[in-house]
């Protein structure tokens, strides 16, 4: 361990919905008519923002927020940080769960404190299971998405899409787990009519199985288990 | 292993280089609100931002992942970050405790939130800093998961409290090839947990 390389910055793509208790949230609408690109982040125009700290912003229609967190180069490490691969659908919209966006009740800015960040949380039908023991197929599991349903704080599964999908347990209510995926960038891939693949991410691992046939993936994804 | 590895690619510039590049490309880090000097300077003639770091629990508290992140920016920059129990402090870090939520936020490593003089909140923006006309208040979220980690975990962790505290001042992620500890990706094992020559620079344009 002392010599491995980690990389710990940078990655997920989050957006939107985070500028959380300002009531100001503002979904992105073009994300819903590509969402296989919602990855890219938004850019905001020059116009929009200010550089000088003394002039009042301007109304900000897209923003894009990030979190830090590790990134993935290769198939393996997305599988080795993944407990569970299936192949699924989610086949409802979902509900909406808005939390504390930091968790804690003694901020010293009231802004802060109140600030709050919606989770989704979906039903999530499971056809074929890659890796995971405890997960069966032809099962619903919850299945949680940071932001609502419309916005693209992370991409959402369509529903009723067949995807490939790298995830880990979230949390337990009532005794059955949440899921969410591995990955906000690199953890879905959508399977089109025609059993070829649609990658959710640009990096490069994954974009490079785009238009391959889903036993392609699979086939990878067993050799690295 | 549920930390990823990740990049390797490394760019090394001479310092001419980066120096040339500086001019041209040091706004896509400043643009945007920053820390005002009268809430955080006390008409120091430097910028002195008071951290609160009495909730960073387990690893994340560690003093070679916590102490010496903070030592990075002091010896660095002119804004001084200096490390306070200071309850009123506006800038907080704190490791992820919502008695109502497990840490939403995936694997990531922590989650930088800030709070503009508008009152509107933001996390941090991958390609152009926060907007509006000041910062009023800051909390840098860290996951929890990360807090059993042994002394292997020390310099990235260390990489991560100093990376976000440069969220704070309002950096934002630059390019790609950007040398920069406020870079996606990461270079090899190295002493690269220190601000590099363009964040330094940046920070200096922002809070002259």
């Amino acid at each position: 361990m002392k010599h491995k390389i980690y990389a710990l910055i940078l990655a997920a793509a989050v957006s939107a919905g985070m500028c959380g208790c300002s009531g100001n949230k503002k979904a992105d609408s073009s994300a819903s008519e590509n969402r296989f690109d919602a990855y890219n982040f938004s850019s905001v125009g020059d116009n929009e923002y200010n550089a000088s700290p003394d002039i009042e912003a301007k109304p900000v229609s897209k923003i894009c927020s990030s979190i830090d967190g590790p990134v993935y180069s290769t198939l393996k490490e997305l599988v080795d940080a993944s407990d569970y691969i299936v192949i699924g659908h989610a086949t409802d919209k979902g509900e909406v769960k808005n939390i504390s966006l930091t968790g804690e009740d003694s901020l010293p800015d009231k802004t802060m404190q109140e600030a709050t960040v919606p989770l989704t949380y979906r039903t999530l039908r499971v056809e074929k299971v890659i890796k995971g023991s405890s997960i069966s197929e032809n099962a619903d599991v919850s299945f949680m998405q940071l932001g609502e349903p419309e916005d693209s704080m992370e991409v959402k599964l369509e529903t009723g899409e067949d995807y490939v999908i790298f995830m880990n347990i979230y949390d337990d209510i009532d005794g059955k787990p949440v899921y969410q995926v591995s990955s906000f960038t690199d953890s879905t891939f959508r399977i089109k009519e025609d059993y070829s693949l649609l990658a959710g991410s640009k990096n490069e691992y994954c974009a490079r199985y785009d238009g391959l046939p889903l036993s392609t993936l699979v086939s990878d994804i067993e050799k690295e288990i | 292993m549920k930390l990823g590895r990740v990049l390797c690619s490394i760019a090394v510039c001479s310092t001419m280089i980066i120096g040339m590049s500086l001019n041209v490309h040091a706004d896509e880090l400043v643009k945007g609100a920053r820390w005002s000097y009268c809430d955080v300077c006390n008409n120091q003639p430097r910028c002195l931002l008071d951290v609160n770091t009495d909730y960073m629990k387990g690893a994340w508290a560690a003093p070679r992942v916590k102490t010496l992140a903070f030592t990075r920016w002091v010896a660095t920059s002119n804004v001084r970050v200096r490390d306070t129990a200071y309850s009123a402090a506006k800038v907080r870090l704190q490791t992820y405790n919502n008695a109502n939520s497990k840490w939403p936020y995936g694997s990531a490593a922590a989650l930088t939130c800030l709070v503009n003089g508008n009152g509107k909140v933001f996390t941090t923006t991958p390609s152009a800093s926060v907007f509006g006309k000041k910062i009023t208040a800051a909390t840098i979220l860290f996951n929890p998961a990360y807090s059993n980690k042994g002394s292997d975990y020390e310099m990235p962790m260390r990489k991560v409290v100093v990376h976000e505290l440069g969220h704070v001042m309002n950096l934002a992620h630059p390019s790609a090839d950007r040398y920069s500890v406020m870079r996606g990706g990461i270079l090899p094992w190295n002493d690269y947990d220190k601000p590099r020559a363009f964040d330094i620079t940046c920070i200096r344009q922002m809070y002259k």
